[in-house]
């Protein structure tokens, strides 16, 4: 069911400001705010670039960049930097559509990793296949996610993603 | 339920037809097998081989769904494999009157375990060269990020 909110809407044109500023000033912090935040990145044509994270009970706006790997535990959407983690207010799948498809790649149901944090990958004599990340963490990759690794490190070199910093 | 019927026909009903195939099989190459295997010879007792070799076949198949699991490893996977198998096939034999005094019977086992075994070395030998071949892509790709990397990334 679609919600309305009622949302006021304030123009301030200054010449003196160099480029467009966006301040967004609520009463609670809620999941309104994130979809104004996407919403906003979209317009600026960089929706890729940053997500909107939470810890604490604030928000967070961290590069894609940053983010080692993605992972749900308790029903929770668990953001894994090396500034420690964040959670999310959405489901993996949803997440993953607003990702860089050129660094993120899913490892398992439960995970994705940026590729440009890994530092190599690993068999462990039961068969598990690891990975370990430049920080020194290290996590699995299901072998059904195997090929997907593979493919998206044989894919023609694209350009970088469009985290900046 | 939409996934017991999945899994119903994506793996056991191929394992069982595959079984009885190789049951009749068995039969074409010594008309005795059935004999040797559930002490019959006529031809309810040769349907029911075929049946038996069907459920076990079933059996086998539908238990590769455990190399699916995530958090299984390869070694898990393929032990709880050998082990349904093996319980199966031996679970039915004793009640059939397999005597595990018999040479055969352990001669079958120990057969079983070593195609496990092999199957189990076959895939980590695999996996190895995959995971040894994403090492030297990423090392790649991480070169071609840098090169690429540009004021705006």
């Amino acid at each position: 069911m679609k919600t309305n909110h009622s949302i006021k809407i304030k123009i301030d044109i200054d010449p003196a400001v160099s480029e467009p500023e966006v301040i967004i000033r609520a009463k609670e912090d809620s999941g309104l705010i994130e979809k104004i935040v996407s919403a906003v990145q979209e317009c600026a044509g960089n929706r890729r670039s940053r997500v909107a994270v939470f810890r604490d009970g604030a928000m967070h706006l961290i590069y894609q960049k940053n983010i080692i790997r993605v992972y749900t535990e308790n029903r929770k959407l668990i953001i894994f930097t090396p500034d420690g983690e964040y959670f999310m207010r959405c489901t993996l799948r949803d997440l993953e559509e607003t990702l860089d498809p050129n660094w993120f790649v899913r490892i398992s149901r439960f995970e994705i990793l940026n590729v440009n944090k890994v530092s190599s990958f690993d068999l462990s004599m039961t068969g598990t296949i690891q990975v370990f990340f430049e920080d020194g963490s290290s996590t699995w990759v299901a072998r059904r996610y195997v090929r997907a690794v593979e493919q998206r490190l044989a894919l023609p070199r694209q350009k970088g993603g469009s985290g900046d910093e | 339920m939409n996934s017991m019927v999945r899994i119903l026909f994506r793996k056991a009903l191929p394992g069982f037809i595959s079984g009885m195939l190789v049951g009749a099989g068995f039969i074409l190459l010594d008309p005795e097998t059935p004999v040797v295997f559930m002490g019959v010879s006529d031809s309810p007792g040769t349907i029911m081989y075929l049946i038996y070799c069907g459920l076990y076949g079933a059996v086998g198949l539908t238990g590769t769904m455990l190399y699916d699991i995530e958090h299984y490893s390869l070694t898990r996977a393929t032990l709880m494999h050998l082990l349904i198998v093996l319980a199966f096939l031996f679970g039915l034999g004793l009640a059939l009157g397999w005597k595990p005094t018999e040479s055969w019977v352990w001669i079958t086992v120990i057969s079983y375990i070593a195609v496990f075994l092999l199957t189990w070395l076959i895939m980590h030998l695999s996996y190895k060269r995959r995971i040894r071949r994403m090492n030297e892509n990423l090392k790649e790709w991480k070169s071609a990020q840098k090169n690429s990397s540009d004021p705006n990334v």
